[in-house]
């Protein structure tokens, strides 16, 4: 079920600041999806890379190898967008159906 | 055909490119045991999806090394890494890759839609 909004979820994490994999995961667990691990959201940013959504920054970390920051450029900002409103329309059906 | 010639003839590249499998291959065998086993679990598992000369797939293996040299340098499990559901971890990978199986998807959809298409007459 989450799967297909993961990558909603990660746009709008990124949209806030820029950030790295393993800070986003810790948020979306902090948010009460317990089950996400890192690779889940790694696999995302690899795609949100590839698709050139966001820019990457390697910077150097205290521990093991250097970190890839992302954030978001316009084309993200707009596939954010896009999102939302896709996310609004599903939810609105979902709560129709529930007979909210 | 550009693409074709610079992928499968082009010997410099082929040599350059089994250098630096050697090379990541050398910081694979630097990881703990458990980590080695899943990688070169993932990788065997990957492969068989690969289409055409296979060079993206490599590029994934290699970010995939330094995902797990950041979780050895965590201190965490491999499995905490990739999920216990490590075939669902490489399917959401094979997405970024150019696969057999998405090669064939596109065929069927542009075989089917070549003959009864927008625009086609045959009913």
């Amino acid at each position: 079920m989450l799967k297909g909004v993961l990558e909603g979820c990660v746009l709008e994490i990124i949209s806030r600041k820029e950030t790295y994999g393993y800070e986003i995961t810790r948020q979306l667990n902090a948010l009460g999806f317990k089950d996400v691990v890192e690779g889940s959201v790694y696999t995302i940013l690899i795609r949100l890379e590839k698709n050139k959504l966001v820019e990457v920054t390697k910077k150097p970390s205290a521990m093991g190898p250097p970190r890839k920051f992302f954030a978001l450029n316009d084309a993200g900002r707009e596939e954010l967008k896009k999102f939302w409103v896709k996310w609004e329309f599903v939810a609105s059906k979902i709560d129709q159906l529930k007979g909210v | 055909m550009g693409d074709f010639f610079d992928n499968y003839l082009n010997i410099k590249k082929i040599i350059e490119s089994k250098r630096e499998y050697k090379q990541q291959m050398e910081r694979v065998a630097a990881l703990p045991e458990d980590y080695q086993y899943v990688f070169k679990k993932i990788q065997g598992h990957m492969w068989m999806f690969a289409a055409g000369s296979g060079y993206d797939m490599m590029e994934i293996h290699y970010d995939l090394i330094e995902l797990f040299e950041a979780g050895v340098a965590d201190g965490k499990h491999v499995l905490e890494i990739t999920g216990e559901d490590v075939a669902a971890f490489c399917d959401e990978l094979l997405r970024s890759a150019s696969t057999y199986t998405e090669n064939w998807r596109e065929a069927l959809n542009r075989d089917i839609l070549k003959k009864l298409g927008k625009g086609n007459e045959s009913k």
